[in-house]
């Protein structure tokens, strides 16, 4: 049940013929990976299901069927230790204005039972790690898009967590912007399994090690970068106006279309 | 969520219970029962206060529930908005508890102080703040954190008994003097409160987190039914007859000031001896002057405890003349004042000597009859000081059934 990676630790994740519903709609269908440490660009267009893949792996939902493993373990029945292990940034959160950035994530600290000792320390370095130190006594309502985006991962980041989910980090920001979050998560996926969404290849080009493309709930890719490419190099012929990894995107969703 | 959002509310929590504590009927400051059973009954509106407290915390919380339900300590997240939201609610609850015991010491104060008794506040705010946020989680919405103060109150106001009554711990509109807080009724308040809170709080527990297996649900399913079965055994026991939780004390009038009459109270109502001696020595003062003789010594009658007939019985008032005239026109303790059936005649003459006296401090009064009113308009006839005379003296003696009304005897004496 337990396979290790190359390094001897129990897999982040392994998830077997995962499926969920909302009500009788199908949203994921049969989804089968494991994830080692490294990034994993998850990409697919808007309601391929990444954000219900990363809310599973994040345990915020049970899964209709099929089964995940968190750390080696079922994540029925581990999920309090599991989510110790574990960063989620969610695509979108209505945070509340009044508070101060360094409140929130002394809550955050709390919520993920993170030593009261700890904490200071662990706010810094988030904090820090997300480019808001000077903020930190900012109230929330004050902060640009941006620097939410920042503070949402830093609280993803906050106590460094084994598995690190973010769903969209960068979506709605500009080129600038973009970059600097870009940045921010390739600092913070060392040694770690980073699980990166977005709909956007170009975001995850240079980020990811490994790809994992839905599309209509299902897999219909996992490689690496670099495979994808090759898929993508073969037609960008008749497609000059793309880059080979959006050629392969288009390839891909076609080919599921005609399934 | 923050120590913020929480002290928020304690603005307007202290604004309401000095609202109340002003506007409430300020007679009895000085009677330490009294302030113990304010300090308890504050929670009347302060409950409903730490419910929405509670609620708004929880709302705050459903905002950020997809990063919540991810992290280790999402069920725990609603008992922790109930927790914070009792916990402002308890320092409300303090400093409205210390500011009452200095307005009682600013008075002459006496009779016994149960603060044990008071405690029972804090367990009505913790059943307020669990219910609040329990209400957030089922119906998540701005709404329901407007909609919870009112639903509170009227679940105190209007639900049935005896587990309202849980929620409505004071404050007594009267005197509490020769009465005490029965201690197996409190405990059995007490166990019940601490029962409901056991419902809500496995209620919460479990709407707080999507539960991933059935065992995640013996735990809080266990102490809800523990719970539930504690509430009705402690709530049948509430609901038996005679189950008050004030009953009457032992306590008796033994503080004294004065002589001819000496005027004795309850250590509890000492706060109104000073101004009750000074209103009755001087509606004591028209009697003499027509001959009357008011007993020795006066005594106030407690819900245990009705003076001999050979004792006037005063009832401490602070400073009215209306009372202290009634006082006046009562020289003895016969036991027929508290017969089953009321002595209709004696009622009516004391009330009649009592007008009288007020008249004669110029008052202008006027009496349930017309056949009274006339009579009161020639209270310098002699004939009225006759009728006086001789009907406090048979007042005095417990002649009730002797008593003629002035207008039915001739010319009105």
């Amino acid at each position: 049940m337990d396979s290790p990676d190359r390094h001897g630790r129990a897999l982040a994740v392994r998830a077997s013929e995962l499926t969920q519903r909302y009500g009788a709609r199908p949203v994921l269908h049969d989804v089968t990976f494991v994830l080692q440490p490294g990034v994993t660009g998850l990409i697919g267009v808007n309601g391929a299901g990444k954000s219900t893949l990363i809310k599973l792996l994040a345990t915020g939902l049970v899964p209709s069927a099929g089964s995940l493993e968190l750390f080696g373990h079922p994540a029925d029945r581990a999920v309090a230790v599991a989510r110790r292990r574990i960063g989620y940034m969610p695509q979108s959160l209505e945070l509340p204005r009044a508070l101060r950035v360094q409140d929130f994530l002394a809550y955050v600290a709390w919520l993920r039972a993170i030593p009261r000792r700890d904490r200071p320390e662990l706010i810094e370095e988030a904090l820090t790690a997300a480019d808001l130190l000077e903020r930190a006594g900012d109230r929330v309502g004050v902060l640009s898009g941006g620097m939410l985006r920042r503070l949402l991962l830093a609280q993803a980041i906050l106590g460094g967590p084994d598995l690190l989910l973010l769903d969209e980090p960068t979506a709605g920001l500009d080129p600038q912007q973009r970059i600097r979050v870009r940045r921010l998560v390739d600092q913070a996926s060392e040694h770690r399994t980073v699980v990166v969404s977005s709909h956007l290849m170009s975001d995850l080009v240079g980020l990811a090690d490994r790809i994992l493309m839905l599309d209509e709930g299902r897999v219909v890719f996992d490689g690496t970068v670099e495979e994808l490419g090759t898929l993508g190099a073969a037609v960008v012929g008749a497609e000059a106006d793309l880059s080979p990894y959006e050629a392969a995107f288009l390839k891909l969703c076609a080919r599921q279309e005609d399934r | 969520m923050s120590r913020r959002s929480g002290a928020a509310f304690l603005v307007p929590l202290l604004g309401v219970l000095v609202f109340a504590v002003v506007t409430l009927d300020n007679r009895f400051w000085g009677q330490w029962l009294w302030a113990a059973d304010l300090i308890s009954g504050l929670t009347v509106l302060s409950g409903p206060l730490v419910a929405a407290c509670a609620a708004h915390l929880g709302w705050i919380q459903t905002q950020l529930d997809d990063l919540v339900r991810t992290t280790p300590r999402a069920r725990r997240v609603p008992l922790r908005c109930a927790f914070q939201a009792w916990l402002w609610g308890g320092v409300g609850f303090a400093l409205s508890a210390a500011a009452i015991v200095l307005a009682t010491l600013l008075r002459p104060h006496g009779g016994p102080f149960p603060l044990w008794a008071a405690a029972i506040g804090l367990p009505v705010l913790g059943v307020s703040a669990l219910f609040g946020a329990l209400a957030v989680r089922v119906f998540p919405s701005r709404l329901t954190v407007i909609a919870v103060a009112p639903a509170v109150f009227l679940v105190g106001a209007f639900g049935p008994a005896p587990y309202a009554e849980l929620l409505r711990q004071g404050p007594s509109t009267g005197s509490l003097a020769g009465l005490r807080f029965d201690r197996s009724v409190w405990l059995l308040q007490f166990g019940g409160l601490l029962a409901v809170a056991g419902v809500l709080a496995a209620a919460l527990v479990v709407a707080g987190g999507r539960v991933r297996a059935v065992r995640g649900l013996l735990l809080p399913a266990g102490v809800a039914l523990g719970s539930l079965g504690v509430l009705v055994t402690f709530g049948a026991a509430l609901g038996e007859p005679g189950r008050d939780r004030l009953v009457v004390s032992e306590e008796r009038p033994t503080v004294c000031r004065g002589v001819k009459p000496t005027i004795c109270v309850a250590p509890s109502s000492v706060y109104g001896l000073r101004a009750t001696e000074t209103t009755l020595r001087r509606a004591l003062g028209h009697l003499r002057a027509v001959g009357a003789e008011p007993p020795d010594r006066y005594e106030q009658a407690l819900p245990g405890y009705l003076p001999p007939p050979s004792v006037g019985v005063v009832s401490v008032e602070d400073g009215d003349l209306r009372a202290a005239a009634r006082s006046a026109a009562t020289p003895a303790g016969c036991p027929q004042w508290r017969g089953s059936l009321p002595p209709e005649k004696a009622l009516m003459a004391q009330e009649l000597i009592g007008l009288w006296i007020r008249g004669r401090e110029g008052e202008q009064v006027v009496s349930w009859t017309a056949k009274g009113d006339a009579w009161l308009k020639r209270v310098a006839d002699p004939g009225a000081e006759a009728w006086i005379r001789r009907t406090y003296a048979q007042l005095g003696t417990c002649d009730f059934q002797h008593i003629r009304m002035p207008w039915t005897s001739p010319a009105g004496r």
